[in-house]
């Protein structure tokens, strides 16, 4: 997982970091309806990215997540 | 030189009550009807327990409580004015305000409701301000009541757990705008294409969009904040005390994070009162200046947001109410 993910997930939404690995399930690693939420307003602020709650429900684990946010912000 | 007037057409804090039905339901007792658990109530929106008024118990009669309060601890000479911001009045007609200002021996004065959803306390401190700034009063008294636990469909666990009832009053005076208390410039907004997210078509049905409504939430309040602070020449590192809508602490906490105010500097009650609507504000003032929390030379922004879509944002810096001077004489006795 990308640094800047990991960062936001510890220091914003305040989530355990013993749980955040690349294969963790958000569910695993502490995610909430309200989470999701938080993030996608944290990542359209801070990176100019439009992640919808949905796009983010989609991802299994974390590291597919972390990777749809590098293409996002990548522009791909 | 500036004119005396121009300078005397500034509101000012003067004192501040509040009021609490005393039937608290906690958690553990809403688990024991509806389908969810303290945890999850907890971590979601940071309540453990919240007020709720009895069926004998009106919008009015914790209006008039706060009211009173306000009153006691600063004995004013005049009440000229008298606005109740409310989303629950009693009855569809007439207003609330009139029969509150009646119960406190004001009969006479101009008294009307105001509905901004939980913005609506700031809309009223604006309009209180506006009555002051034009010579129609000295002093008036904004109050926030709401009986907001009467929304919500009784079985809808999503919503039951938010809300509790009660009230918070301020009572404003004609000062000048160099004085701690006087109000900085305020910010308001509204967007009715956002009517939907938040709505009650009668008691007992509210509908309310969780994600959008938290996102809207944070957007608005912190914009209206930074506004706020911009309007008063304040930097956001010189606030003391931010105190927004008591809705959800996630909401409060994210806001702060946007905001780059530290977490304790927020000021926060809703643990154990819920989301009071248009109560919110000044509830969280009384208890925040009583206990300490908030004290006389604070830097304090206010914000908040509600259904309509509605938000606002004001800067203070909190008086010593132990202080206060009230002017003496009615409006158009100079």
């Amino acid at each position: 997982m990308t640094g800047d993910l990991a960062r936001i997930l510890t220091d914003d939404l305040k989530l355990p970091a013993d749980q955040l690995t690349d294969d963790a399930s958000l569910d695993h690693a502490g995610f909430d309806s309200l989470a999701v939420v938080e993030l996608s307003v944290l990542l359209t602020d801070r990176y100019g990215i439009d992640i919808t709650d949905s796009d983010i429900k989609s991802t299994a684990t974390l590291g597919q997540l972390d990777l749809l946010i590098t293409s996002k912000r990548n522009g791909r | 030189m500036t004119p005396v007037s121009a300078q005397a057409a500034t509101a000012v804090v003067a004192a501040v009550g509040s009021a609490l039905p005393s039937c608290t339901v906690s958690n553990d007792e809403l688990t024991a009807r509806l389908d969810t658990t303290d945890e999850w109530i907890r971590s979601r929106t940071g309540i453990t327990r919240r007020h709720i008024a009895g069926a004998d118990q009106s919008t009015a009669d914790l209006a008039i409580r706060a009211a009173a309060q306000a009153l006691t601890s600063s004995e004013p000479e005049h009440v000229d004015a008298l606005v109740v911001a409310t989303t629950t009045p009693d009855r569809c007609c007439p207003a609330t305000a009139p029969a509150v200002a009646t119960r406190l021996g004001l009969t006479g004065i101009p008294a009307y409701d105001l509905a901004a959803g939980c913005t609506g306390f700031l809309y009223a401190l604006a309009t209180g301000s506006g009555l002051i700034a034009a010579d129609t009063a000295r002093t008036v008294l904004v109050i926030g009541a709401d009986r907001l636990a009467s929304l919500p469909h009784p079985d809808d666990r999503t919503t039951v757990p938010l809300f509790g009832d009660g009230a918070g009053a301020v009572l404003l005076r004609r000062g000048s705008a160099d004085e701690t208390g006087a109000l900085g410039p305020m910010v308001l907004g509204s967007d009715g294409t956002g009517a939907d997210l938040i709505r009650a078509d009668r008691p007992g049905a509210l509908h309310m969009d969780g994600a959008d409504v938290f996102r809207h939430a944070v957007d608005r309040m912190t914009n209206a904040s930074r506004q706020a602070a911009t309007a008063a020449g304040w930097d956001l590192a010189d606030v003391d005390r931010l105190i927004p809508h008591q809705a959800n602490s996630r909401i409060t906490s994210f806001v702060a994070r946007q905001l780059g105010v530290p977490d304790d500097r927020r000021l926060s009650n809703v643990a154990e009162v819920g989301n009071t609507g248009a109560a919110s504000i000044p509830l969280l003032l009384d208890h925040a200046s009583s206990d300490g929390r908030l004290a006389p030379g604070h830097r304090t922004l206010l914000t908040a947001f509600g259904a309509g879509l509605t938000w606002g944002a004001l800067t203070l810096t909190w008086p010593d109410l132990s202080r206060t001077r009230l002017p003496q004489g009615a409006p158009h006795d100079r």
